[in-house]
Parts: C-alpha cells; structure tokens; sequence
C-alpha cells in the first residue's frame, strides 16, 4: 500500500517551500477557474511554463494543485451567475444557480467544495492503494499490451467525443500525424521536415498544449460578446447548509465520488461524463424529483463529487501505465517529462520520491481548498470585476513565455500560434480538440510498441491477439466500434432501451 | 461555457457547415500530401517496418476519416424547425489577438522579451477598445518586465534584447 512512501511523501510537502507552491496552485487554479472561458486544461496550459524553472517535486504538485483548483473555481460562477467557468461546471449550474435564487447559493458552494473534498479524498486514497497491484500488473506489459492499450485509448476516445466518429479520427489522424514531424527516434530517419534543421525536434507537446487549450480560449473569450454578469453576494455566514441539506448531500457526495473515480479511468471527457451521469444516478433514486431542476441539493453534490472523482481516476493511467488519458493529464505529462520524469510501471520504483509527492500532494490540495474556498469565496466571485483586456493580455503573454522559455526555441512559438489558430477552428466546428492532443501525446508509445511488437511477432499480425490483455483490449474496441450500432439496431427494433450513461445524459439535458 | 464544452455536449444535429465541409476537404488534402511522403520514406515490411510504416497507417487513417467525415457532411440535413443556438462570434477579434502574439517570434530575439512582451500586450489589451493606447502601454510595459523579473527569479532566463 506505500504507507512508508506516502509518509516520505508528506514530509516532502511539509517543506514550506513545497507547501507554498501547493497553495499558490490551488489559490491560482482556483482563480482561474472562477474566470468564465478558461478551463481546467488552459488553466493548466498557461501555468505550465510557471513550474519549468520550480524543483521536480514542487513543480509537478503545483501543476496538480492547478488543476485541483480550477476545477473547483468553475462551480463559484456556476452555482452564483449560472456562467459555467468550464463544461464540468454545466450540471451543477442548473440546480446550484436555482438554490442562489432561493438564497442558498452559500449552502450550494459549501455541499460543492465538500462534495470535491470528498470525492478528491476518495480517489487520492484508491489510487494509493490501486498503485501497487496495477504497478506489478502493468510490468507485464510487452509491447503488444501497450499497442492494444493506446489503440484503445484511441478508439474509445473517438466514440465517446460529441462529433461523428469520423469528425474526430480525423482529429486523431492531425495528432498523430502532428507528432511523425522530426527525427525517427526508432530508425534515425528525418521525418516531414521539409528540408528545415529546425524541423528535426519535431512539435513540441507543450506548444501544442497551450496552443490547443491556452490560445484558443483566450482568443474565444475575445471574439465572445458577453459582457459582464451580475454577481451574487455571500457571506460567510450564509455558507452554512442545514442539517437536512448535508443528510441529503452525503451520500450523494460519495456515490458522485466512486461514479467520477470509475470513468475517470475512461479515455474521453471523463469529467463532462461523470456529471451527467451522476445527475440522472441522483434524479433516479432521489425521493425529491420533483425538486430537481428546481434547487435539489444532491444535484450539485453529487455532479460536483463526480467531477473531482474523475479528475483523481484520470491520474490512474497516467501515473501507472504512463499514458494519459485526458487533456489535463496529458499537460501533466508534459509537466513531468520537462523534469526528466517518465510516469509509468517504474516511475514508483525509479522516482518514488516523486510519486508519493505527488499523492501526498494531492491530498493536501484539496485539504487547502477547502480550507481557503470557504472564506475566500467572495474574493473569487470578485475577480470577475478584473478587466477582460488585462486578463487577455497577461494570459497571452504567460502562453508565449512558456512556450518559447521550454526550448529557447522562437520556432515552438510560431507553432504555439499554428496550434492557437488550429484549436480555435477546430472548436469552432465542433471537431474535438481533446483527441487531436491525445493522439499527439500517446503517438509515440504507439508506434513504439507496434514496431516492436511486429518485430518480435516476426510480422505475424496474429501475435498481437497472442496475449490475453492485448486480446481483451482488442476485442474491447471492437466491441466499441460497433456496440452502438448494434445497440440502435436493437432499439430500432422496438426495445428502445438506452445504455445507463446515454440515459443518463438524456435526463440531465432535458433538465 | 468553453468551446470545448459545447464540443464535449450530447450530440445536437446541425445544417451542413460549409465550414467543417472545408475544414475536412484540407484534411483530405493534407492526408494525401502526407501519404505520398510516408510512402516515399520507406514502408519496410511487417517483421522489419521501415520509418515510413507508422506514417502510411496514419495518412491512410487520415484520407478514410476526412472523406468520411466530407461525406456525412454534405449529406447531413437539418432536423425540423432546427435553428442555431450559437452566440455571434468576432472571429477578426479573435485572429487580431494571433496576429499580436505572432509580433513575439517576430521580434523577440532582437527586441528582447520586455519589448516583445509590452508590444504583444499592448495590442492584445487594445482589442476591446476599454481604455486609451497611453493607458494599456503603461499596463504592458508593467506585465512585460513584472514576468521578465519573475520568470528570472524562477531561474528561466528570457532574451534580454536591446535593453541589456
């Protein structure tokens, strides 16, 4: 269980140097949050190059805090202006902005900053102790493991994005494609360099990151005509709910907890995902429907349990398989390689001193926030009076710096600009720009493991169904591919039933 | 809500997009380019897979999906009484703010970061027109050299140009 590591992992943060840099995460994730337009990912985009120059340990956990942080930020503007700060925050706005209006917006945002508490302590403590036995089990893997995992990864992703399937290979297809360009590491060969020196380091995954994710918020938050929302006040006083408000809300908090931790450990939206799906859970075996729609207590607790408990799920693959499956981890990734770490099966024997940092860390983060978001939320709400062009401005400038300050390299900018301009067309049409990042990140391990794989099968095809997992995992995104045709095949022919999680999303749209 | 939300919302059906029509026929396009230089750097075989064996399955990946997509595109027709919930969007804002920070690579090896930096705030603070141009330069050149200073303290030396 690595009870020993986890306590090396507390004194580690216990160093005030550390314990700042978890604070000043969670504080500024926070406040970026809370700013309408930018998310968790570009929150995490324009903060990366900030932990470029901080140590390992402080640097990584910092970036977690950030996350952490601006995850919760985005339900102060939700549940207060119903102005969602990013998607996950969509759920809770419906049922947390009625309560505002029925003068319970401060009970909403303290059930919302325990619910994540909750549900962030739940997940930190399953990973630990998931860590060992998946740890041991991934140092199986061959090759052909990984191959069949990233396909996988891949496959699901594109079914579980909002567009057509083909809409978002092609997303896969860019990032995959985006990360051929340089020097083959496996043959030495240039690859689609034009001819250009500058060309052979290939696009680096951190211009690509801020400019999908930073960039492009920024510039839709520039071309969006909103103008500025009035903000409902709340006192200190006011955040206390009833006795019959946490009866309800607790164990809404934990089934949104447990729900967000599983499809966290889904490639996809996880976050989006679980908040929908814990909104119909709670609608479903609620004895208070009616109320829902209307201010119903447990569906701000439970979404907002649901989203932090995937956000923690999500650290799973990336920590113990090394692949991220989310946008935020896949920045996370892009935070750990600048420090030399290689996150994976032997990351908890190689750089254990990081590994039980990051988890003692992340217990800590959201200790913090819900320690500070109480008697700071009136602060929060008030940095939406910060004027937009200022914001714009210092957001842009923290994009370029990070960018250019990665490499030294003037060329990852002009690329942070491609990608800003790439990212922003592609939202735009509605194309997902989470597959597009994914593929990139996961590109390598990929091709990788398919070499290998190939080699050592001595070009048999069949080798790859050789090994139970790889099997599994194949057949499982088969099975991806076509269960939701054969699925409205089915319901086409009378059934009409719906899968749990479509179901589920269905009532909560409706809402 | 982000972009990226409405991205990841359930799926609402939409008229055909001229937009996204011509966003996937230069996918298309791109996937072809790409295609022939995987070709040409070398497939291999499958028991020794050249350096262009990866590439070939992702361009060939690439052509599938973006006439697929082409496809379903133009066929797609709107529901009944569909109409667009979207908000009017300033797109020349939004590609005035690319064209500021694209000053930066421009200038920054020979201007050095502070310079660079308060030209690219300037004209990005000036997008929304709140304040007059005396007021945002004064605001760029105090975040300019404030995050030359800070990223100095975290040890990330930034090009000192003409200034230093």
């Amino acid at each position: 269980m690595g009870t020993e590591g986890l306590l090396d992992g507390f004194s580690a943060i216990l160093d005030p140097g550390t314990l700042a840099l978890i604070l000043v995460g969670a504080l500024m994730g926070t406040v970026i949050g809370v700013l309408p337009g930018i998310g968790p990912v570009g929150a995490m985009a324009v903060l990366l190059p900030v932990s470029f120059g901080l140590p390992a340990e402080g640097g990584i956990v910092m970036l977690v805090s950030v996350y952490f942080g601006a995850m919760y930020g985005g339900s102060t503007t939700s549940i207060l202006m119903r102005v969602p700060g990013e998607a996950t925050s969509v759920v809770v706005a419906i049922d947390g902005y009625e309560m505002t209006k029925k003068g319970r917006g401060g009970a909403a945002l303290a059930v919302a900053a325990t619910g994540s508490f909750v549900a962030g302590t739940i997940a930190v403590l399953t990973l630990q102790f998931v860590s060992g036995p998946v740890t041991e089990l991934t140092l199986q893997f061959s090759p052909v493991e990984y191959f069949a995992l990233t396909v996988f990864a891949l496959f699901v992703l594109s079914r579980l994005s909002a567009t057509s399937l083909a809409a978002t290979l092609v997303a896969c297809a860019i990032g995959l494609g985006l990360a051929t360009i340089g020097v083959d590491t496996l043959t030495g060969v240039p690859r689609f360099t034009l001819g250009f020196d500058f060309m052979r380091q290939g696009v680096q995954l951190v211009a690509l990151g801020v400019g999908l994710y930073g960039v492009t918020e920024i510039m839709e938050s520039v071309a969006s005509p909103a103008g500025p929302t009035p903000i409902a006040k709340v006192r200190f006083r006011e955040l206390y709910p009833t006795r019959e408000e946490w009866r309800r809300a607790t164990p809404a908090m934990a089934r949104g907890g447990v729900i967000g931790f599983i499809l966290g450990l889904i490639p996809g939206p996880a976050p989006i995902m679980s908040t929908y799906a814990s909104y119909g859970v709670e609608r479903r075996i609620s004895k208070h429907k009616d109320e829902f729609g209307s201010g119903a207590i447990e569906a701000v607790a439970g979404p907002e349990a649901a989203n932090n408990g995937a956000s923690g799920g999500s650290m799973v693959p990336l920590l113990l398989l090394g692949v991220p499956f989310a946008p935020p981890t896949a920045l996370l990734l892009a935070g750990l390689t600048i420090h030399g770490v290689t996150p994976g099966p032997l990351m908890i024997n190689n750089d254990p001193d990081i590994f039980w940092t990051l988890i003692a860390g992340m217990y800590l983060a959201n200790i913090l926030l819900l320690v500070f978001n109480f008697p700071l939320v009136s602060a929060f709400t008030s940095l939406l009076r910060v004027p937009r062009d200022i914001m714009f401005g210092l957001i842009a400038l923290l994009a370029v710096i990070g960018t250019y300050a990665a490499r030294n390299s003037v060329v990852d900018v002009w690329f942070l600009v491609a990608m800003g301009a790439l990212g922003y067309v592609m939202s735009r049409f509605g194309i997902s720009r989470a597959a597009l990042l994914l593929a990139f990140v996961i590109a390598g391990l990929m091709e990788k493991s398919l070499v290998q794989g190939l080699t050592l099968g001595q070009g048999d095809l069949l080798y790859f169904m050789s090994r139970p997992i790889a099997a599994g995992l194949l057949i499982a995104t088969v099975l991806a591919a076509f269960a939701p045709a054969l699925l409205r095949l089915r319901s086409r022919g009378g059934s009409g039933t719906e899968t749990g999680l479509a179901s589920a999303i269905h009532e909560a749209e409706q809402e | 809500m982000s972009a990226e939300a409405a991205t990841n919302a359930p799926q609402r059906r939409r008229p055909t997009s001229w937009g996204r029509v011509a966003f996937f026929a230069v996918a298309f396009v791109v996937s072809s380019v790409y295609l022939y230089g995987a070709v040409d750097l070398g497939v291999g075989s499958l028991s020794i897979p050249g350096a262009g064996f990866f590439p070939v399955a992702v361009g060939g990946l690439g052509l599938i999906a973006s006439l697929a997509a082409l496809t379903q595109e133009l066929l797609r027709r709107p529901a009944e009484g569909e109409t667009s919930d979207e908000p009017k969007m300033d797109e020349r804002r939004a590609f005035l703010l690319l064209a500021y920070m694209a000053v930066y690579p421009l200038t920054v090896e020979t201007l050095g970061h502070i310079i660079s930096g308060a030209i690219v705030c300037t004209g990005i603070i000036m997008i929304p027109r709140q304040r007059p141009f005396y007021q945002a330069a004064v605001i760029a050149v105090v975040m300019s050299a404030g995050s030359y200073w800070l990223f100095h303290a975290l040890d990330i030396r930034l090009p000192a140009g003409v200034l230093f």
